[in-house]
């Protein structure tokens, strides 16, 4: 079933081509560092996460190095408990999730029929956080600073009473900047995922791999604050001595291990929802029929994503919960098993009614199904309370869960690559190369984790750098330490062939594998541009569909086929339908984004050197570097070039609308910051409820109604900025900048407000967990009010350059989503923190 | 430079009454959460508050209150997804509302599975004691 | 835990094995029809339609994804949810339930070792437990600085040590030796080698051991 999809006059592809190189391409030689293009940066996201990779591999051979014999001396305890704790955390925050946003950044645009996501700056902006948050985490295994207290730095061991130098910092510090890339990332792919599309690109109609990346990046929304919450506030008590997890200053040392698993378990899905979307999209090819199940697929991806939040606590089975509790968690921990077998059968029914053919990537999905399953059974038996009683923290969990990880991410991302391999590069790996280290890390891998099991089983608790001879543990210990060395060599000879097909591969065909996905038709290697005109999708298999597509395309046959203009436009679509609703303007080379990651390398540096003075300033330095890199947007000549009268009928460039990617983005920032605040209230909560003699006192130092009056000061400048959008949208802008700055000074109001309760609430943060939870709120919320004080002064400001008006009314809106986040919050401080307690004056 | 043909060809604006939004594949589920959240923390509150004897076993008011409130959202859950499934019939077939019938079919695939999360996740109540 | 001297490790290693049977059956069924799917279609000369590849798709997709999970886990938890009612200090019911009650022993964690003390009898031990065959006794456990965790796989599972709150886990041994605990939550430089002996005595040499101590003191073994 072919549509007419063309309906311009076909031109020459070369003089479209360059037309359309000269606005994408990248700059050459040291320039090439502020591009911005989505395929570079995914490109350097890549590479970067596989160096790491390759680094906490090694840590890892180190550590089955030490336990291949008893009471061996190869790593002391010191440099052990290093070893483990570098090993997973690397693997966890600088490969898995990053590789694989990398992946998903050079790839979706492609597949969704854009020409690049809607935040590159802000992508670019990632990488540069990722490389230098990286390199300054693993810059303490150089200098024996290493943090030691293992991934998951439980309280009270992690804090300074019990890891007095700077390991636990580097921690805290240096994988919170890295996470600012992985929010970053996921808020450019999601928005890019709803709003840039295709003409005619349904919800219904996305790529599979676009649907596990939607859900992916709303769960990293949502999922990574509580563990930014909960670093935050182990940094402040290692390094103010503010009490949160004391349990001798009314904190508790649980708090932690349920903001960590709150994050903690969405993690791990987060990890492997986008394999499995590889997984989706590969299959169909080699079963050479579409996907069976497309909605079943997709409802059971989305039921994954939610129910994954509701499994925290069953990391935590040891710790005393009552029984009753538990078993929520365990029912809930068992129930998410379905979904994925809802996935697991869609593919066999593919494969049953299709004509499957072999090849690499196959071998690396056929891999993944049997590991997996593994995992995901061995899953479903720690989730049964009385196992994991016996089995929690010894080597069966360690067996467990990388059996899932290895499995469900790293076997489907190397089927990926090899699939993708041809698009990246242009050329084959080899076959006889890639199927060798196929088998050697496939035997390797199930040589060293198999008898894993045995060893936990046998009693073998995790995380000890030795174990007495003569407890059974010696055998297993070796068979596993041997075959990890086989799977050493596997990874090695997969790097080698990587390596060696840029030189010799031979030279791939225009769609090798006959896949039916869109980024096949976007070069191989792709086009800086990806598509010189943008076609009208209207089918899940395009290319299956269009095989003439590709050619279509490069003549510039459909949607925005030229780009004389000087701009990079991509069209912007209605998230659900796929209509064309207008034509999205992107940044092209900026230095901002690189500054702006130095900025705060710096800031991190700082704050690890513990030269607070000097952070203030660098802080302060990086807020004008961040303030000034967004005044380069919408309008202003820097961000978009020509007027945008030549666009097809009817559509207008987005900053002349009133909706845009960044009203998105920014209410996906409020939705993370939401998370983080809930966090919080939930902290408030928690001690409230668990600390013996914890309950807050009846009159709270906050007074009952200073933060009423400020969250109705906030509710004001609200007010004031909605009316002047709802002026703008009637068609006016008769002053507009008398109401920004009154917004502007209202919020000012509001923060003087919440500093007057700073200042007179006597506080003691070091002493109360309960007074440093309040101090941290107030602290919270004035910095949120000062930001939207500080935005709406901007707008005013811009007003005045001609950057802000009737013609550009884009941005108050944008602004106003901050103020509706201060609003609400400093109510909810105002009701939670200070009503509540009174209601509840006196014993229980 | 002359604008472009309608390289577009979307045919007519959807009206109020004919366009979709895709809410309903997010509300059932994130309710689920918060119940899943109520319920436990209203738990762990009740526990540290007023705990029932252990000698009572399940038979208490807490396990009652538990399972009354799950009972009730597993119904408001069913009839969400009874609704979503009335609305698809009344979609009519052809590519042009293939996106409304996907959403409608999923939303009603996700309430029922927020219905049977919610039942299934709180059935422990009936066999264990609170608090111990 | 595979050596189980308790009912608590003797119920938990019992689902254990039921539960690797049929986790093995599923895994290997899995793989043989994956494997058959990727084969048997090679040399069919005519492929299914969307519509019949949809309706054996529909009986794959809910057979294999919600039918056979449901049933594994609805039997898993028929049968095995009694397993861990062992450990949990319900108070003692049934007509049989005279005699003393429950034997109390604090543990304290601490790195990197087990201060142990029966609050009843006043013994005080370092490392070391005992306890009598056939009797429940419920472990108070808690720590001083980190959190630690008490586990005696031979006899059931394991409790975390957590500062600031005290966790009751009840353990029994039905038969007379010598069982090895040791930490299991990561607790700092030397969590390798904080371990525990665990001594379990027939009753009477129990009691009578309890009312000598301290004169049953064995130096050496670094007793407090």
């Amino acid at each position: 079933m072919t549509e007419r999809t063309t309906t311009a006059p076909p031109r020459d592809p070369a003089t479209l081509h360059a037309e359309f190189e000269a606005v994408w391409g990248n700059p050459k030689g040291w320039r090439a560092l502020s591009a911005v293009n989505h395929t570079s940066v995914a490109r350097r996201f890549m590479v970067t996460g596989a160096v790491f990779f390759v680094i906490a591999g090694l840590l890892g051979m180190l550590l089955r190095a030490q336990l291949a014999q008893p009471g061996q001396g190869f790593m002391g305890a010191a440099a052990y408990n290093q070893a483990f704790t570098m090993h997973g955390t690397m693997m966890m925050f600088l490969f898995a999730v990053p590789i694989q946003q990398g992946l998903a950044a050079y790839l979706l645009p492609k597949m969704l029929g854009a020409r690049d996501l809607v935040f590159p700056r802000l992508g670019a902006f990632g990488y540069w956080c990722y490389l230098f948050g990286g390199i300054i985490f693993t810059s303490s295994l150089l200098l024996g600073l290493a943090p030691d207290a293992g991934w998951f730095m439980y309280t009270p061991l992690s804090s300074d009473t019990y890891s007095p130098g700077m390991g636990a910092d580097f921690w805290l510090l240096g994988i919170t900047f890295i996470e600012i890339a992985t929010m970053a990332a996921a808020i450019d792919i999601a928005v890019s995922i709803l709003r840039a599309r295709a003409a005619g690109m349904g919800l219904h109609q996305l790529p599979i791999f676009a649907w596990s990346m939607l859900i992916t990046s709303l769960m990293v929304i949502v999922g990574f604050p509580p563990l930014i919450l909960g670093s935050i506030l182990l940094e402040l008590e290692r390094s103010a001595g503010w009490a949160f997890f004391d349990p001798t200053r009314g904190g508790d040392a649980l708090l932690w291990q349920h903001l960590f698993w709150l994050f903690g378990h969405p993690e791990v899905y987060i990890i492997f929802l986008p394999a499995a979307g590889v997984v989706s999209t590969l299959v169909p090819v080699f079963a050479r029929r579409p996907l069976v199940g497309y909605r079943w697929v997709v409802v059971s991806m989305i039921g994954t994503g939610f129910i994954s939040f509701g499994l925290w606590v069953h990391h935590m089975f040891a710790v005393g919960i009552p029984a009753l509790s538990q078993a929520f968690f365990a029912m809930a921990s068992m129930l998410v098993a379905i979904p994925t077998g809802i996935q697991l059968f869609a593919w066999i029914a593919t494969l049953w009614a299709g004509r499957p053919v072999w090849s690499v990537p196959m071998l690396w999905v056929c891999g993944f199904l049997v590991i997996f399953v593994a995992g995901g059974l061995t899953g479903v038996m720690l989730a049964f309370v009385p196992f994991n009683w016996q089995v929690h923290d010894t080597h069966f969990v360690v067996a467990h869960f990388h059996y899932v990880l290895i499995g469900g991410m790293l076997f489907p991302l190397i089927g990926g690559i090899y699939y993708w391999l041809p698009h990246f590069s242009g050329r084959m790996p080899s076959e006889q190369l890639a199927k060798t280290g196929f088998w050697l890390t496939f035997i390797g891998f199930n040589g060293t984790f198999l008898v894993m099991h045995w060893t936990g089983l046998l009693g073998m608790p995790r995380r000890v750098y030795t174990y007495d001879a003569g407890l059974g543990w010696d055998l297993p210990n070796l068979v596993s330490s041997v075959f990890s060395f086989v799977m050493a060599f596997g990874i090695a000879t997969l790097l080698l062939d990587l390596a060696l097909h840029w030189r010799h591969g031979r030279k791939a065909p225009l769609n090798p594998w006959h896949a039916d996905t869109l980024e096949w038709a976007s070069g191989t290697p792709p086009l800086s541009y990806n598509f010189a005109s943008l076609p009208r999708i209207a089918t899940r298999h395009p290319l299956w569909d269009t095989p003439a597509l590709p050619e279509t395309i490069a003549a510039g046959q459909h949607a925005l086929p030229q780009a004389a203009h000087g701009r990079r436009e991509t069209l912007g679509v209605d998230p659900v339908s796929g209509r064309v609703r207008e034509v999205i303007h992107l940044p092209g080379n900026s230095w901002w984004p690189l500054v702006a990651g130095g900025m705060l390398a710096l800031l991190c540096l700082a704050l690890l050197l513990k030269l607070y003075l000097p952070a203030v300033a660098v802080a302060l330095a990086a807020v004008a570097v961040l303030l000034r890199w967004s005044w380069e947007n919408g309008v202003h000549p820097g961000a978009v070039a020509g007027e945008g009268h030549d666009l097809p009928q009817g559509l207008k460039l987005h900053s002349r609308t009133f909706d845009g990617p960044g009203l998105w983005g920014m209410g996906l920032t409020m939705l993370a910051d939401a998370s983080l605040f809930a966090s919080l209230l939930f902290g408030w909560l928690y001690l409230w409820t668990v600390v013996p003699g914890g309950q807050p006192p009846a009159d709270s130092p906050l007074g009952t109604w200073p933060l009423a009056v400020v969250s109705a000061l906030f509710g004001a400048g609200l007010w004031t900025l909605r009316r002047a959008v709802r002026r703008l949208r009637a068609g006016s802008d008769a002053g507009l900048k008398t109401h920004l700055w009154w917004a502007a000074g209202l919020g000012a109001a509001g923060c003087g407000g919440l500093l007057w309760v700073l200042a007179h609430a006597e506080l003691q943060p070091r002493l109360r967990a309960h007074d440093a939870v309040l101090n941290f709120t107030l602290l919270f919320l004035l910095l949120h009010g000062a930001l939207a004080s500080v935005l709406a002064a901007l707008q005013a400001l811009r007003v005045h350059h001609g950057h802000v008006s009737l013609a550009a009314p884009y941005e108050p809106g944008v602004v106003a989503m901050v103020w509706q986040f201060c609003t609400i919050a400093t109510a909810l401080a105002w009701a939670v923190m200070a009503l509540l307690p009174m209601a509840f004056a006196g014993p229980p | 430079m002359k604008p472009q043909v309608d390289a577009l060809e979307q045919g007519p604006e959807p009206t109020a009454s004919t366009a979709v939004n895709a809410w309903p594949l997010v509300i059932g589920l994130a309710l689920w959460f918060v119940w899943f959240c109520a319920t436990y923390g209203g738990l762990a509150v009740a526990c540290a508050v007023a705990p029932p004897s252990p000698a009572l076993g399940p038979m208490t008011w807490l396990n009652a209150t538990v399972l009354l409130l799950a009972a009730v959202c597993t119904g408001a859950f069913g009839c969400a997804a009874w609704v979503s499934a009335r609305a698809v019939r009344r979609v009519s077939e052809g590519a042009a509302s293939a996106g409304s019938r996907f959403i409608g079919r999923s939303a009603m695939a996700l309430y029922t599975t927020a219905a049977l999360s919610t039942a299934l996740v709180a059935l422990p109540a009936v066999l264990l004691a609170p608090c111990v | 835990m595979l050596d189980p001297a308790g009912p608590s490790a003797q119920a938990i290693a019992a689902v254990w094995w039921w539960m690797l049977g049929v986790a093995t059956c599923v895994l290997l069924a899995v793989t043989i029809i994956w494997l058959l799917a990727m084969w048997r279609n090679r040399h069919v000369p005519a492929l299914p339609s969307d519509s019949e590849a949809a309706r054996g798709g529909l009986r794959w997709i809910v057979g294999g994804g919600i039918v056979l999970p449901v049933l594994a886990i609805t039997a898993l938890l028929v049968f095995g949810t009694s397993a861990g009612q062992h450990q949990l200090p319900l108070p003692l019911t049934g007509p049989g339930a005279t005699g003393p009650a429950v034997l109390r022993i604090d543990f304290t964690g601490q790195q990197w070792w087990w201060s142990v003390h029966y609050p009843a009898s006043g013994v005080r031990l370092r490392n070391e437990l005992r306890l009598p065959v056939g009797r429940p006794v419920d472990i108070h456990v808690g720590s001083r600085d980190v959190i630690h965790s008490f586990w005696v796989p031979r006899l059931g599972g394991k409790l975390d040590a957590i500062p600031g709150r005290i966790g009751v886990v009840r353990l029994q041994a039905d038969q007379p030796g010598t069982f090895r605990g040791q930490c299991a939550e990561f607790c700092g430089l030397n969590h390798a080698h904080m371990v525990m002996k665990v001594i379990a005595m027939p009753a009477a040499e129990f009691d009578a051991w309890q009312a000598a101590w301290p004169a049953t003191h064995t130096p050496g073994a670094a007793n407090d």
